[in-house]
């Protein structure tokens, strides 16, 4: 029932962003990509994609930079696009795709200023899905207490910050990453209760995006705290509690002492059993080839949310890849260009 | 919601039975009496109006769940257009076939005189058939429509977006889509030969 009135508000949407998908670059595309030799090579055989407007020839000097900015500005373009023509439950998904990317321009800000970089470089730095006003006051907070009530009060975050213990001790690297993971933590868990709230497809196409995405984080954490000294229960609570690794595996994951221990658990899960088999790529690629393949799964499906979430997943791999590719190429190490690029079919 | 409504519906009608019954007017719970009493008029009315009004909500259903595809799908494939306005048409065939029954429902609606039906049974059990085969034919006609609607709804949705991501699989959902707009053809014939069997006036 549900699913015949999805279109009355979101069908001009749906069509629109599966225009977007069947146009993501194909294998063919990526083949052409990887045999370029400048970065101008790398425009012209942009020209026959959907990059050929933001890529036009008046641009003098193409650096990566300035391809890695036009990129995203493509994306943001997209995004807003469908932001705009959005009506509720849709408008509230597409904020919490923004809120991942201001914890992290938040999280890079705090990291930034402390190592005494200037704020405007660090601001026009940020991802711009994540931008939010006042982004550059963000210099002035020395702790935790500072931070929430003179820039994040005023934000969408300030919710997520709740569960921050708010102290006066000064902001330092170890602070900061347990401010990103308490952040995301809440975060996730939110933006996985809402998708649970609206119920039928989009909950269960969501569910298993968000929980991934939760491994993912619970992964990384637990990998990256090794050796900070960090104790075994604050490191229990920094993991966010939605994904297949909840409940019974997080308290082991906090209790690692190296990767190995790591493998072992998450290959215990039938959901990422084998991914360590060829041994070759590293855990995140692994994660991110994952993510890309439910991504393009979920697809197969109409009348559901989970796509909006997907598509700009997508899109964002995309960017990534071809920053890479551009990168690859100036750098003259063509031959890296084929190992990390997650597989469209 | 709608359970609450009926049920207490249900709830009202029982109560006011069960008062009267209890203060010793027990005849007038009759349902008999209701039937007797309800105009065949009515019940042609009333199966006109469904069988138009629910073939309409279902053509429109239709026609939303595929024009709004077939918009955001041809935005960057903007070939598809021409091709899945077929799809709108099988939904407005929906819509067609809920006027061809109501149509011939009103060329069969005559008027009859009811002192002259009081007088003859047979006159006037050959009325009230009609009225009931009328409201019957409306109800076939429009709830097979509002499904069948709904049904080439969804396929014409998908067949849209489906066009837009590979033009090999248009053809193939239009046969599927022949399927579903089959269904109110179905309604349509049960409901036509039902017309058939009307005879009203005053004719014995």
């Amino acid at each position: 029932m549900g699913d015949t009135f999805f279109n009355i508000q979101h069908g001009y949407l749906e069509g629109i962003v599966r225009g977007i998908k069947s146009h993501l670059l194909g294998a063919s595309e990526y083949a052409n990509l990887s045999q370029c030799e400048t970065l101008e090579d790398l425009r012209l055989s942009l020209q026959a994609t959907d990059y050929a407007p933001v890529l036009t020839a008046d641009i003098g000097n193409l650096d990566v930079r300035e391809l890695e900015d036009r990129l995203r500005t493509h994306l943001v373009d997209e995004f807003n696009e469908v932001k705009r023509n959005s009506s509720e439950p849709l408008t509230t998904l597409l904020n919490y795709i923004q809120h991942g990317h201001m914890i992290d321009n938040v999280v890079m800000l705090l990291l930034g200023t402390l190592s005494g970089k200037p704020v405007a470089e660090l601001v026009a730095k940020c991802h711009p899905l994540g931008r939010f006003p006042n982004m550059g006051t963000i210099g002035i907070a020395t702790n935790s207490s500072e931070l929430y009530e003179a820039v994040l009060i005023d934000t969408p975050l300030a919710p997520y910050f709740k569960e921050c213990s708010i102290t006066e001790e000064k902001l330092d690297e170890l602070n900061i990453e347990v401010i990103r993971c308490v952040l995301y933590k809440s975060y996730i868990e939110s933006f996985y209760d809402y998708c649970q709230g609206l119920g039928d497809t989009t909950a269960e196409i969501m569910a298993e995006l968000l929980k991934l995405e939760c491994d993912r984080r619970a992964m990384t954490i637990s990998l990256n705290s090794l050796g900070t000294g960090l104790s075994k229960d604050i490191k229990e609570s920094l993991l966010p509690a939605r994904g297949h690794l909840h409940p019974y595996y997080l308290p082991e994951l906090a209790k690692i002492d190296d990767v190995e221990q790591l493998k072992t658990i998450v290959e215990g899960l039938p959901e990422y059993k084998g991914i360590f088999d060829d041994g070759e790529e590293n855990l995140e690629d692994k994660l991110i080839q994952k993510e890309v393949h439910m991504c393009i799964d979920s697809f197969l499906h109409q009348f559901h949310y989970g796509i909006f979430y997907a598509i700009f997943k997508l899109k964002q791999q995309e960017v990534t890849n071809l920053i890479w590719i551009a990168e690859c190429i100036t750098q003259k190490s063509r031959h890296k260009i084929e190992t990390c690029i997650p597989h469209y079919p | 919601m709608w359970m609450k409504t009926i049920g207490g519906l249900v709830g009202v009608y029982l109560l006011i039975g069960l008062s009267d019954m209890l203060g010793g007017r027990g005849p007038t719970v009759d349902i008999v009496w209701l039937l007797e009493n309800i105009s065949p008029y009515a019940m042609c009315g009333l199966g006109v109006a469904l069988s138009i009004g629910l073939s309409v909500v279902g053509a429109s259903i239709g026609i939303y769940l595929t024009g709004a595809s077939i918009m955001g799908a041809g935005v960057k494939e903007p070939r598809i257009r021409n091709k899945n306005l077929i799809s709108i048409i099988f939904s407005e065939a929906v819509g067609i076939y809920g006027i061809i029954v109501s149509l011939i429902m009103l060329t069969n609606l005559e008027m009859f005189g009811l002192e002259a039906a009081e007088q003859n049974f047979a006159m006037k059990a050959q009325n009230y058939m009609s009225g009931y085969i009328m409201l019957g034919a409306g109800l076939t006609a429009g709830i097979a429509n509002l499904v069948c609607g709904w049904a080439v709804g969804a396929v014409g949705s998908g067949a849209a977006i489906a066009d837009a991501a590979n033009p090999v699989l248009f053809v193939r959902l239009l046969v599927v889509e022949i399927f579903a707009s089959a269904i109110g053809l179905f309604g349509l014939i049960v409901a036509v030969i039902l017309n058939s069997k009307v005879k009203m006036g005053n004719i014995v």
